[in-house]
């Protein structure tokens, strides 16, 4: 037993866990950082999932950007209204949250024409590369579901028909969505106001025979729903339907109207209009009510705007 | 043999001959891990040959400066070493967040990460202990032999990392059949690699 | 006893480390190329798996917090030099197989895992089940992984020099088994059979 190793041994990993505490130890001090305190308070007030939905790659980078100024308080669109004024409060200052959400402007689905047959990678920006895509229509959506992916609340899904759903009550109206679509610029998917109660489902900009021999879910600027709009919210715009939701009233008079069913219930639905639903559901054998969370939607946000069921059949 | 062309033999035989990671299959599961994602491939990538070299120049300092000289270097190696790299990156972590900032976001978060990465512990080792070294130059490396050795290995790891990932992207967006989606796919992808790097096995002769 | 016993198959079939949490893959497909280092890899790990459970579940209640990683990597380390000279003492040709391989022991995400996941939070009689199932789990895959490749990719089994089953000299293999990616191939496919396997009974439990 050679006592002399054992202490050399002893001595030499002594010596090295000694430098090491030492350099560790002036380093905590020497490199020490100022931290704002507010970014302390910001970081709790955050959800801490660290989604990027905001823009920024962490939430102590969000925290670090809202009390430098560089960001406003309602930064956070993961953590909605609550978020936003748990942080405004710790600045002292007041903000304003307009919830958001996400909508798809297209009705097509795996019922458009195709161009071509394609079996590439399955990605709407791969095939958005070859040709234009497949889909005969410029605005129509592919179906591949790379919003689907890329949605960091886990809020969308594709439907039967190939098409994104989108849940309304985890949507956030952060828009990696449309950043994500290929189309998203051209109107495929829409951040709106959270107060949208309809959804055109066609955002084509052609000329509507062109619409029309590529898709039977078009618009066809028929102005019928331009007509039946109690409130001039719908209107025609380059040939095009386009709902304004801060004149809406969510009559569904439009819903209605539609000959071609391209106009879907959407989002706000108060209870007072939950019986109107369902006479619209009984009237029109063909009438869809989209997404499936407006039920779960409503309960949460009842609107104050009284409907009336006599105009809607009017 | 010319010194310059010893070192630029080592310097490919690290990265490509006896790439750490498609030939030798160290630091696997750093490798699965962290590349479904270009991003942090790069970021990894950036990390692991900063602090590769500086763990190996700092183990080499403390092997041939302590523990030879106490005679301990046989059987302490293993503990000192992973001491030292312990130590090292926390160091490099304080100092990064405070003078470099921009440097710190692109690969600040994985530096914890690398103190118990095989691959940086697996260079600093074979640097002192060429033994286990399957290459024909079977010494003591000196420490910029040992400089090179390490930037070899760091820029191998990169290379393969980004090529894998760069597969594994596509592969996500394949039709694989359900079984084999996922982990079992990137296995097989990661055999063909390695197949294609045994085609670099006998490069210059190596 | 049932609890120890309970946690003890854990280890080797609901939880084993390879198939189903997927650590400490990289000296798995590294030194299964051949069945006796394969094997003595297996028993190298149980060794320190163990070890190192037993002794920092021992001492779980007065280590820090902050410091734990180190204090684990430490206790690890000391048990993995104990096997590095006792291999190169007893074994000469598995050590100069097994080569760094052996020092990487101490990073294997297996150990460390383990140590941080459930010995760190449990008495040392359950931590014992736990390194030898764990253990255990590991060594049946690597040795059958390496038995597979080392006796379908050379044609026979070799133990220590003796010479276990041999399929003749004139047997010419696939090649492909010995080295790498061939590991690979065989790991990748193991994991989507136990994948469909795993379906297949959760289907049947579901059924019932």
């Amino acid at each position: 037993m050679d006592i002399a190793l054992v202490l050399k041994a002893v001595l030499a990993l002594s010596v090295l866990g000694v430098i090491s505490v030492a350099l560790l130890a002036t380093a905590a001090q020497k490199f020490a950082i100022e931290v704002d305190p507010n970014v302390e308070a910001i970081l709790g007030a955050l959800p801490g999932a660290n989604c990027g939905a905001c823009g920024n790659p962490s939430c102590f980078a969000a925290a670090e950007a809202i009390a430098a100024g560089r960001a406003p308080a309602t930064t956070c669109v993961a953590g909605g209204k609550s978020t936003a004024e748990a942080i405004a409060e710790i600045l002292g200052e007041s903000c304003e949250f307009i919830p958001l959400v996400s909508v798809r402007h297209c009705g097509g689905g795996t019922n458009t024409r195709r161009e071509y047959e394609y079996s590439g990678l399955r990605s709407c920006a791969s095939v958005a590369k070859l040709a234009g895509g497949s889909i005969a229509c410029p605005s129509g959506c592919f179906g591949f579901g790379d919003c689907v992916a890329a949605c960091p609340f886990d809020a969308m899904s594709l439907d039967e028909r190939d098409l994104p759903v989108i849940d309304l009550t985890k949507c956030t109206g952060c828009a990696i969505c449309v950043k994500e679509c290929p189309r998203g610029g051209a109107g495929l998917l829409q951040v709106v106001d959270d107060q949208s109660a309809v959804a055109v489902r066609c955002s084509s900009r052609e000329a509507v025979r062109d619409r029309r021999a590529v898709c039977s879910m078009c618009c066809i600027a028929c102005r019928k729903c331009e007509k039946a709009c109690p409130t001039g919210a719908m209107r025609l715009v380059d040939g095009l339907a386009v709902l304004d939701p801060s004149l809406c009233i969510s009559c569904y008079a439009c819903v209605e109207a539609c000959p071609q069913d391209c106009i879907d219930v959407y989002g706000r639905a108060s209870s007072q209009s939950a019986s109107t639903l369902d006479g619209l559901a009984k009237s029109y054998p063909g009438f869809r009510v989209d997404d499936a969370a407006v039920a779960a939607a409503s309960a949460q946000r009842a609107t104050d705007v009284p409907v009336a069921p006599a105009e809607a059949g009017a | 043999m010319h010194a310059v062309t010893q070192l630029m033999l080592l310097l490919v035989g690290a990265a490509l001959v006896n790439n750490i990671l498609l030939t030798r299959f160290i630091a696997l599961c750093s490798f699965f891990g962290i590349s479904d994602n270009m991003h942090t491939a790069i970021g990894m990538s950036l990390a692991v040959i900063f602090v590769m070299m500086l763990a190996s120049t700092a183990t080499w300092i403390a092997y041939y400066g302590m523990l030879v000289p106490l005679g301990v270097g046989e059987f302490l190696y293993i503990p000192a070493f992973i001491l030292v790299i312990a130590a090292l990156v926390q160091f490099v972590e304080m100092y990064l967040r405070k003078y470099s900032p921009a440097l710190y976001r692109a690969m600040g978060i994985y530096l914890p990460l690398i103190t118990t990465n095989c691959a940086v512990l697996a260079a600093a080792t074979e640097a002192v202990k060429p033994g286990f070294f399957k290459m024909n130059m079977a010494y003591n490396f000196t420490l910029g032999e040992n400089l090179i050795y390490t930037l070899g290995v760091a820029l191998g790891y990169g290379f393969a990392l980004l090529c894998f990932t760069a597969l594994r992207e596509r592969l996500d967006l394949a039709p694989v059949p359900e079984v084999l989606k996922g982990t079992p796919m990137a296995f097989i992808a990661a055999a063909l690699l390695s197949i294609g790097y045994i085609g670099l096995g006998s490069l210059f002769g190596l | 006893m049932k609890e120890f016993l309970a946690v003890l198959r854990n280890g080797l079939s609901l939880e084993n480390p390879l198939t189903v949490l997927m650590i400490g893959l990289c000296s798995t497909l590294a030194v299964s190329a051949k069945f006796e280092g394969s094997l003595f890899m297996g028993i190298a790990v149980i060794f320190v798996l163990v070890m190192s459970n037993v002794l920092i579940s021992a001492v779980r209640r007065f280590t820090p917090d902050e410091v734990r990683i180190p204090i684990f990597i430490v206790i690890i380390a000391a048990f993995v030099t104990i096997v590095d000279l006792v291999l190169k003492g007893y074994f000469p040709s598995v050590y100069s197989f097994l080569g760094v391989w052996i020092p990487l022991i101490v990073v294997n995400c297996i150990v460390l895992g383990r140590a941080e996941a459930f010995a760190y939070h449990n008495g040392v009689v359950l931590s014992i089940a736990d390194g030898i199932g764990m253990g255990v789990g590991y060594t049946i895959i690597i040795s059958g992984l390496g038995a597979f490749r080392e006796l379908f990719g050379s044609g026979k089994l070799v133990f220590l020099q003796h010479t276990l089953v041999s399929f003749g000299s004139a047997y010419r293999g696939p090649n492909i088994l010995l080295l790498f990616p061939g590991a690979f191939l065989l790991f990748g496919l193991i994991v989507a059979g136990s994948r469909a396997l795993n379906r297949r009974l959760m289907a049947r439990k579901e059924a019932a």
